[in-house]
Formats: structure tokens, C-alpha cells, sequence
């Protein structure tokens, strides 16, 4: 039978029609009429106002806020690290030529050796920086079109778009999101300004690899949160959220169009775990989540372990969308922001499956 | 000769010491620049000179939450010419000499560049282990004054001649341009950007133009492109000048226009354009935006609510237009010498002295939601823009009438005039609330009468403090 959670009575309703009563205006202050008038001498300006400060307050609260302390800086930590740095650098550099000269005292062959062997090892160095540096240009690009995006919107200008659409058609060019971009970029009409540009860009290709993505951040929470309610040692729950966490950041950049390198993946880290402070966890409550998992249920299925998984799911699902957010090529539109509740359902979903499974086995094994 | 060529070298070396000196100081955190930043009339020169006014005068001014002075931090202030050749010292003492005349008068009107340095000492906490720290230190601030309607032509860097033709297309076909001069609208709609460029008609045209951009200013309209043609600088070539924007260009593709005729209106046109803006627009950047530290921008929200829907969004779109050509962000010292970044950005609404000190904090709340556009470019860059309403030189005092909270002051003729304001809205207000607003004839206050320069008074004011200590309350420790 299904349950009523509605606290309606089940009796029958007669259909009406009614007038809903006006809401009570806001206590509105009384208007104030405009008018001049030539003051009396006492009220007249005689001599000079006195001036009105920070301390003053307005609208009778005190202004706590308006009296800010500066906040104070600890000197030269910087620096410290960076002569140190230096310091060992230099220590560095002296052995190495230290051992250079001893080599050469002892043979000229062992100090040619050493010497391929450093120049070799500079040049691998050489090697790997350049190749950082370029791996990091794919994100550096992405970032670039959703600042110009993020100029761009919210103003009724012409033609401003247009470096947008190329820049952006530069960018997926030979990757597998080019086919979807170039049908969004056929069906955009001529007569569009830039913000409409946008928002049929957003709509006709952005959107859609926002669903795939949603999908494969609603997969992997599920499966980190199913992981960690079975795993048996904290130690390892951690290792095995920080890896699909990882595993999901990269598969979330393959779908808006940015290579996995590690450089990509140290500076999104670092992005999503900014963009996480942003978004507070009050997001969601207790409550949300009790009506979620169906009240009764709660109760009786939740454990220690199952809230575990359950907490390392929604930190998964939240790192998800930080994840988003940073590899959207447009910002998201303040009313779109996809939210946790979406994603909650299937973890819960899984969670309750693999919970009750486990513990029904749990419990034939117990009575055997 | 050879005297010459002496004078000369050493002419060159001070000036290399003198520049490598301010290096230094910028590297040590002890020299900033302001960028104080206003449409025309929004009331730079009269902050400027109030600001000046209240540092010079600290002793005797009342500046409790800027926190050096409460402190005592704050020992001495002196104001220097800047070291920039050629251009002007900022006229204080002439301003502050008007303010103080019988009967006071307000700042004239820029009209052209200039600057000032003032130089802050201050104490420090000398290290005890350090033999040669000192108990003092100098904070150097850089201040540059400009005409507000060049401000506008800053967008312009950015824009083609094509790109900014269709915007003005865009723009004049709306009220209240169209109806302000459609003759002159309809003659340049009717160019053929093809044709034969004609100079008399040029000429002719660039006239009607700039009367054209008059009117929009008279109107109270802020996006007034070009600025130079309400306003040409002292030394501006004329020749710099000759340019209009083609309305009908919708029809024709990029490409048809860039093979144009050399001595096609379009081709013609362009030329003028793109020479405004390398040879006006971008020194003008150079020289006084593109070094920046702090942030200033003015605006006048109550004169903008007092025109109506059309001039707020105007506004909008112009405050937002301008903060493109700044680059915000916090970064190193080091950086901040070769590619310099704002730190710190404050909103200010000027002249709040006409308002009663109830709805200031709803001017304040207006303030945020008309610039929020342009402020979202600076949040992008993690920088939080402040807020305030405050007035550089209050000229009012508040009194009862009637019941209602009223305004006495003196009008223009130095005649006490009181009156009651309708109430400011914290947001964009419904139809009905406007047109109380509209009908509302702002008086002109003239400044207080009895501030004396000799006896050293500052001027009264509302809320610098805090834009002080916003501005430089972190840097003076």
C-alpha cells in the first residue's frame, strides 16, 4: 500500500472557487511627500554641520561593522621560505661541484660520466618543465572562455560573442564535443545579441554535457558511498574516497573537453577544493535527509557504517559539482545551479540495496 | 657644448634616481596609487580636495574610524606636486579657497589633467635589535584628477570602429536619444559607408555630432562617446577629432567593408577612429589607470534616481563598461611593479548630505544592486567591493518640519531653504515611486558658510573616515 505522506484527512473534497484573501500589505512607512519650505532661524544652517563618522550609527543600530580592524600581517614568512629555498639550492649546487672536482682528481672517465649523467638529468628536467607547461594549456584556455563569458553576461551588447564562439570553437576543435558544438553553432539565429548568444550556447551544448556529467558524478558518489559503508578500515575508506574522487574529477574533465594530465589535475584539486568553501554544507540538512531516506527507515537501517558511506557519498556528490563548476566553459546561471537533492537519491538508493543485502547476509551467517 | 651635455646627463641620472626611488617605495609598500574614478559631475575634485582637506587638517578633523589618526599613529601630512612632467599640480588650494570665500562656492569643473602627491608620516614600532630602524616612515599617495566625460572613452580601446558603430546604432534608436536630434540621425543613417567620403560634410556632421552628444549630457545621460568631443583637452589636435559613427552598417559583411575605397566615408571614418584611440585614449589609459592600486569609484545615485528609469540604466551600463579596462586581483609586491593588479575596490555614493540620514542606508543598498554588473567582474577576480554612502563636503543639517525629518541648508543665492525628500528605495523602485521621485526638484546647496583656511578647520563631512581607512587603514602599519 502506498504511504500517505501527505497529512491531509482521506475524506472526500467538494470542488470551490474562492477569493484568496488580499495579503495584508507590508507594514509600508507612511509615503513622505516632497515639499520645500524655508526653514525657521533656529533650524537654519548658521554655522558649520558637524561632520558624520564611521562610529555614528544609522538607523539607530550601532555599526559594529563600519569599525574594521585592519588585519595584521606576519612579516617576511615569505621571504623565509624562499631564502631557505635559496639556501638549499646553493648547498645543492656546491656538492654537486664538489663531487664534479673529486671525480675529476680521480679519473677523467668517471668525471665525463658524472658529467653526462648531470647534463642528461638537466635536460630530462628541461624536458618535463616544457611539457608541464603545455599540459597545463588545455585548462588555462577553459579558464580564459568562462571569463570572457562571465563578462559578457548580463549586457545587451553586439558582436562582443563572436570572439567567444571562436575561441570556443578553437578549443574543442578535434575533440569528440566538436560535432555537438558545431550543430548548436548552426542552429544559433543571426539576429541574436550577445546574451542571447550565450544562452542558446548554454542551452544546446553546454547543458547537454552537464546531463553526462551529472550522470557520472551521480555514479561515482554512489559508488564511493557503497564502498566506504563495506570497507572495514578507516584507513582504507579514505585512500579509496581520495581515488575515486580523483578517478571522477578526471572523467568530468574528459566530458567538457579537457585532457587528464597531472598538472590539470593538481590545479583542479585545487579549484574544486575552493570552490567547495564556497558552497557551505548547509545545503542540505538532517531533515532533508531523514525525508529522503523515508523517516521510519532511518532509524532502523542507519548504522554507524551506512552513515559513514552516506557521509562520504555526499562529499563525493559535493566535489562533483565544485568539479563542475570549474571545468563549465560558461558559468552556471544563477537559477541552474544543479543541486545535491538530484544526486542523493541514488546514492541513497544504493546504499539502502547494498546495506540491507550485506546485513541480510550478516544475519544468515550468524544464524548458520 | 659640453656644459650642455653635462646638464643634460645629469638631468637624466636625477631623473633615473627619481624613478628608481619610486620603484622602491611602491616595492616597499610604502607608495600607492589611487584611482579615483567618476562619470562627469559625480564630485572627483571637490573628494579630492575634501579628501586632501581632511589628512592636511587631521588634527582638527574628525576622522575616528580611520585608524591612524585614532592611534596617533598619524604625525605629519604634507601635499607635493607629482614627479609626472607636464602635467599640472591638483589645484587644493584654489579649491579649498573657494570653499572658504564669502560667500563659499564649489570646486570649478575639471577640465583638464592633473595630480598631486601627498606624503603621510607615520610612526612605526622601531625593532629593538635593529641599530639602524627608524621611529618614522613615510606613505606616499599618488592622486590624479581628470575630466569625467574622458572616463567614458576608456571602453574604446577595446572596440573596433565596425563593432562600435553598431553599438551607438543600437543605442540611438532607443529613447531618449532618438528624439534629441533626428535630423542629425537620420543624415548619418543615410551614409553609404561605400561612397566617397566628403570633408565639408564631415566636418559639418562631426559639428551637429557633438552638439548631438551635448544634448544627451544636458538630458543627464551617462554613455557619451566619444568624451573628447564634449570636452578636448588643452592640447588636443582638432585633426584628432574628425570622426563620426556610420549607423547603417547592419547590411553589409566585414568583409565588404574591409575592401572598401581608401577614401570611402567607412575607411575614412575608421582612420579618425582608430587614431582617437591610439593617440588620445591610450596615454590617457597609460598614464593615469593602468598603475593603479585602490579603487575609487564615485557615483551620483541621487541625482540618477531623480531622472528616471532610462538615466539609472544608462548609468548601469556605463559603470560596468568602464571597470573592463581595470584588472583586479591580490598578488605579489614584486608583480604588483610590472603588471599592478587593485586590491581593494570602494563604491562610494556622493553627495548623500542631500538625503536624511535615515535613507542612507538605503542609498547604500542602491549603490550595491547598480553596480553589481560591474562589481561581479571584480568578485571574479576574488576581490570584495565595498559600499558607502558618503558626501565630501556636507552642507546640510538635519531638522524636524512638520513631523517629517527634513533638510535645511542654503540654496544657491545663500538663502536658507529647508526641505522635505521623498523616500529612497534600497532597490530599483515600482512606476509609481519613480515619478514621486522625478517630480522631485532637487535644490543646490551651496557649501556651509563660515569654514575659515586660516584657522586651519576640515571641512565637515559624512563617512570619509571609513573610505580612508578603507582605502589605506592596512597600509599604514
Amino acid at each position: 500500500m502506498p504511504v500517505n505522506r501527505d497529512s491531509d484527512s482521506p475524506e472526500d473534497r467538494s470542488a470551490r472557487h474562492f477569493q484568496p484573501e488580499n495579503p495584508s500589505p507590508e507594514p509600508e512607512a507612511t509615503p513622505r511627500r516632497a515639499r520645500r519650505f524655508v526653514p525657521e532661524a533656529d533650524a537654519q544652517l548658521n554655522a558649520v554641520p558637524s561632520a558624520i563618522t564611521a562610529t555614528e550609527t544609522r538607523n539607530g543600530a550601532p555599526d559594529f561593522a563600519q569599525l574594521q580592524l585592519e588585519r595584521i600581517p606576519v612579516r617576511g614568512l615569505r621571504a623565509l621560505g624562499l631564502g631557505l629555498l635559496a639556501l638549499v639550492l646553493v648547498i645543492a649546487g656546491a656538492e654537486l661541484i664538489q663531487l664534479f672536482s673529486a671525480a675529476r682528481e680521480a679519473h677523467w672517465l668517471i668525471a665525463t660520466a658524472l658529467g653526462a649523467l648531470m647534463g642528461s638529468v638537466a635536460l630530462l628536467a628541461l624536458r618535463s618543465l616544457v611539457s608541464f607547461m603545455g599540459a597545463r594549456r588545455s585548462l588555462n584556455r577553459l579558464n580564459g572562455l568562462r571569463h570572457l563569458a562571465d563578462r559578457l553576461s548580463g549586457r545587451r551588447s553586439n558582436g562582443r560573442s563572436k570572439v567567444l564562439l571562436q575561441s570556443m570553437q578553437g578549443f574543442y576543435s578535434n575533440k569528440p564535443q566538436a560535432a555537438l558544438l558545431d550543430k548548436a553553432l548552426k542552429t544559433l539565429p543571426d539576429y541574436s545579441d550577445d546574451v542571447e548568444a550565450l544562452r542558446h550556447l548554454d542551452q544546446h551544448f553546454v547543458q547537454q554535457l552537464d546531463q553526462t556529467a551529472m550522470q557520472l558524478v551521480s555514479r561515482y558518489s554512489a559508488q564511493t558511498g557503497a564502498a566506504v559503508a563495506i570497507s572495514p578500515w578507516a584507513a582504507l575508506d579514505m585512500l579509496l574516497a581520495l581515488w575515486r574522487s580523483i578517478s571522477m574529477i578526471d572523467a568530468i574533465a574528459q566530458v567538457y573537453g579537457v585532457a587528464p594530465s597531472l598538472p590539470t589535475r593538481l590545479k583542479l584539486l585545487r579549484q574544486v577544493l575552493q570552490q567547495l568553501s564556497f558552497v557551505g554544507a548547509s545545503e542540505i540538512t538532517i531533515d532533508q535527509l531523514s525525508g529522503d531516506l523515508g523517516g521510519a527507515a532511518l532509524t532502523g537501517v542507519v548504522s554507524a557504517r551506512a552513515g559513514q558511506g552516506l557521509g562520504a557519498g555526499i562529499l563525493s556528490a559535493r566535489l562533483g559539482l565544485a568539479a563542475m563548476r570549474a571545468l563549465r566553459p560558461l558559468p552556471f546561471a544563477p537559477d541552474q545551479q544543479p543541486g545535491l537533492r538530484t544526486l542523493l537519491r541514488p546514492l541513497i538508493e544504493r546504499l539502502k540495496q547494498r546495506f540491507t543485502g550485506t546485513r541480510r547476509a550478516q544475519d544468515t551467517g550468524s544464524n548458520n | 657644448m659640453s656644459n650642455a651635455f653635462i646638464r643634460r646627463t645629469r638631468a637624466r641620472s636625477e631623473q633615473l634616481t627619481r624613478q628608481a626611488g619610486i620603484q622602491l617605495d611602491r616595492l616597499r609598500d610604502r607608495r600607492l596609487c589611487i584611482g579615483v574614478t567618476g562619470l562627469s559631475r559625480s564630485g572627483k575634485s571637490t573628494f579630492i580636495t575634501s579628501l586632501t582637506n581632511q589628512l592636511l587638517q587631521h588634527k582638527n578633523a574628525n576622522l575616528p574610524g580611520f585608524s591612524p589618526v585614532l592611534s596617533g599613529q598619524l604625525i605629519d601630512v604634507r601635499l607635493h606636486p607629482l614627479e609626472t612632467e607636464g602635467l599640472a599640480t591638483f589645484p587644493y588650494q584654489s579649491a579649498w579657497g573657494r570653499l572658504c570665500s564669502q560667500p563659499p562656492a564649489w570646486p570649478e569643473p575639471t577640465r583638464d589633467t592633473s595630480g598631486c602627491l601627498l606624503e603621510l608620516r607615520l610612526k612605526q614600532k622601531s625593532g629593538r635589535l635593529n641599530p639602524f630602524a627608524r621611529d618614522h616612515f613615510s606613505l606616499w599617495l599618488e592622486i590624479r584628477d581628470y575630466p569625467g566625460e574622458w572616463l567614458l572613452d576608456l571602453p574604446l580601446r577595446e572596440l573596433s570602429f565596425y563593432d562600435w558603430s553598431q553599438e551607438c546604432a543600437q543605442l540611438y534608436a532607443q529613447e531618449p536619444r532618438a528624439s534629441l536630434a533626428p535630423q542629425l540621425l537620420a543624415e548619418l543613417a543615410q551614409l553609404d559607408p561605400l561612397t566617397e567620403a566628403n570633408p565639408a560634410q564631415l566636418e559639418k556632421l562631426q559639428r551637429d555630432f557633438c552638439a548631438f552628444l551635448g544634448a544627451c549630457k544636458q538630458q543627464g545621460l551617462s554613455q557619451l562617446q566619444p568624451g573628447r568631443f564634449l570636452l578636448p583637452g588643452r592640447d588636443d589636435d582638432p585633426q584628432l577629432l574628425a570622426f563620426v559613427p556610420l549607423l547603417n552598417l547592419t547590411g553589409l559583411a566585414e568583409e565588404q567593408l574591409k575592401g572598401a575605397a581608401a577614401t570611402s566615408w567607412y575607411a575614412t571614418l575608421q582612420q579618425g577612429y582608430k587614431r582617437y584611440v591610439s593617440e588620445l585614449v591610450e596615454p590617457f589609459y597609460k598614464h593615469f589607470f593602468s598603475r593603479i592600486d585602490r579603487q575609487l569609484v564615485l557615483v551620483d545615485v541621487v541625482q540618477a534616481l531623480n531622472g528616471g528609469p532610462a538615466h539609472i540604466d544608462d548609468m548601469r551600463a556605463a559603470l560596468t563598461r568602464i571597470t573592463d579596462s581595470f584588472h583586479y586581483g591580490h598578488q605579489s609586491r614584486l608583480l604588483q611593479l610590472f603588471r599592478p593588479r587593485i586590491d581593494r575596490v570602494l563604491y562610494a555614493a556622493t553627495k548623500i548630505d542631500q538625503v536624511i540620514s535615515d535613507d542612507h542606508e538605503a542609498v547604500r543598498s542602491f549603490l550595491a544592486s547598480l553596480v553589481s554588473d560591474a562589481y561581479r567582474h571584480a568578485e571574479y577576480d576574488g576581490i570584495a567591493p565595498s559600499c558607502e554612502a558618503t558626501s565630501a563636503v556636507r552642507c546640510s543639517r538635519e531638522v524636524d518640519a512638520g513631523g517629517d525629518r527634513a533638510i535645511s541648508g542654503l540654496d544657491a543665492q545663500g538663502q536658507p531653504i529647508g526641505y522635505v525628500h521623498p523616500r529612497f528605495p534600497s532597490r530599483l523602485p515600482d512606476l509609481e515611486h519613480w515619478q514621486q521621485l522625478m517630480d522631485w526638484q532637487i535644490p543646490a546647496l551651496q557649501p556651509p558658510v563660515g569654514l575659515s583656511a586660516r584657522n586651519g578647520d576640515a571641512i565637515p563631512h559624512i563617512r570619509l573616515d571609513t573610505v580612508l581607512n578603507l582605502l589605506l587603514g592596512d597600509k599604514c602599519q
